[in-house]
């Protein structure tokens, strides 16, 4: 193979490697190694979100749960299992937060006329 | 006026137009609230709307009028008739904090109250008259208060529906607090009361038949078979929004009562026909 091929093909099996790994990559917890500061501060902006969003109305059933039981596995150590946690509960309230700006105004499209 | 002038004027009053949503009042919301059922289930008469979903369900109606032979509700009617005609501790009675003795009056809840500058449901009524002749309030979840509830909602029936939203920024704005938190979807289900009870009433999500939204607040406080106990509307509520993976509020709160006030507007002109049965 010649080097430019070389260099073409890596290319390829690079940007397919990326595509397959950036949809998923913000749900999973972030790259080891963990450590406990960063964690909590995870948690930390998981609540932050989870109350931007009840504010507005519009907290979802479980963050809340979520955000308690990330609390939990950090105070026992389990720093893998608070991480996935806070990171739902992140996700959850980032989520929930963009579903009350959106819904700020898509509401009226449903009004019965 | 020079033509330009004019011209710039024409272009500020179109703009002034467009900008301005055109904001229905509450009574062009509910005559196309009720335009839109009556068009989709023509062989339903609107009366009917006040028996939820045995209004559009033939075969459970046969069960459910089997089941209003014995009412599971008399028991807390007879409950809430002698808890309301008891004076409190100072001498007072419920009767005196309610126009015509409380009798006959549930049809016109909720109230916007001026002086509190809120939405008074039935409920926040009784409870305020207990506080005001010095009792402790009720739980909202009491089997007293939906007692209480189902004893004035019993002395109402017949009575048509009748909330109004009087010439007051505030009552207008607690109404349209309540329409915007019916029509606005929430919680991890992404679902808006009105996906359920507006655009999919008559079709089934699961073992569920939904109802309309049109007389939902009609029969208040309702006996849950699958429960086996009396709830109120605020309940109900809890319960759909809990459905949908959102927060509920507490029962009473702020939203909750907006909401009411909305939906029952939504229902002016059915009749009252409280306490129901439901599976
Ligand atoms: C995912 C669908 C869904 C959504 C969204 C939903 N509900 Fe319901 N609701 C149901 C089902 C199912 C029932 C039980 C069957 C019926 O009567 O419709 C019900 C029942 C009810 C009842 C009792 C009806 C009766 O006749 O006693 C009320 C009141 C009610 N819902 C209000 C609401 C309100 C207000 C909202 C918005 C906050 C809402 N629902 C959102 C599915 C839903």
């Amino acid at each position: 193979m010649s080097p430019q091929r070389r260099a073409v093909l890596y290319g390829y099996v690079l940007a397919a490697g990326l595509a397959a790994v950036a949809p998923v990559r913000a749900a999973e917890p972030p790259a080891a190694p963990l450590d406990p500061g960063s964690v909590s501060e995870r948690i930390q902006q998981a609540e932050a979100a989870r109350r931007q969003a009840a504010g507005q109305g519009a907290e979802w059933l479980e963050t809340g749960n979520l955000i308690e039981s990330a609390r939990r596995e950090a105070d026992q150590g389990n720093w893998e299992q608070a991480a996935a946690l806070a990171e739902r509960a992140l996700r959850q309230g980032e989520l929930a937060v963009a579903q009350a700006r959106r819904e700020s105004d898509a509401w009226q499209a449903r009004v019965v006329r | 006026m020079s033509e330009p002038v004019t011209f710039r004027l024409l272009l500020t009053v179109l703009a002034a137009m467009l900008a301005i949503p055109a904001q229905a009042g509450p009574e062009e919301d509910r005559e196309a609230f009720r335009a839109f059922f009556f068009k989709r289930f023509p062989d339903v008469p609107p009366d009917a709307y006040a028996d939820g979903i045995y209004a559009l369900d033939e075969n459970a109606r046969r069960q459910w009028e089997e089941i209003e032979e014995f009412p599971p509700y008399e028991f807390a009617v007879e409950q809430g008739e002698a808890l309301f005609s008891q004076a409190f501790a100072n001498g007072g009675r419920y009767a005196d904090c309610f126009e015509n003795d409380g009798i006959a009056v549930r049809q016109n809840y909720p109230r916007f109250d001026p002086q509190r500058g809120e939405v008074v449901t039935l409920e926040l009524a009784l409870n305020h008259c207990r506080t005001a002749n010095g009792e402790e309030p009720y739980a909202y979840d009491s089997s007293e208060l939906i007692a209480l509830s189902a004893w004035m909602a019993w002395t109402s029936r017949g009575r048509k529906i009748a909330v109004s939203v009087p010439n007051d920024p505030r009552a207008l704005a607690a109404y349209e607090e309540g329409k915007r938190f019916y029509y606005s979807k929430r919680g991890q289900l992404n679902f808006a009361c009105s996906d359920c009870h507006v655009t999919s009433a008559g079709s089934w999500v699961r073992a569920d038949h939904l109802s309309a939204s049109l007389g939902h607040p009609t029969h208040f406080p309702v006996y849950r078979s699958k429960l086996g106990k009396m709830i109120s509307l605020h309940s109900r509520i809890y319960g759909c929004i809990r459905d949908v993976r959102a927060r509920p509020f507490p029962e009473q709160s702020v939203e909750y009562r907006n909401l009411e006030y909305f939906l029952t507007y939504m229902s002016n002109g059915l009749p009252a026909n409280g306490p129901g049965a439901r599976k």
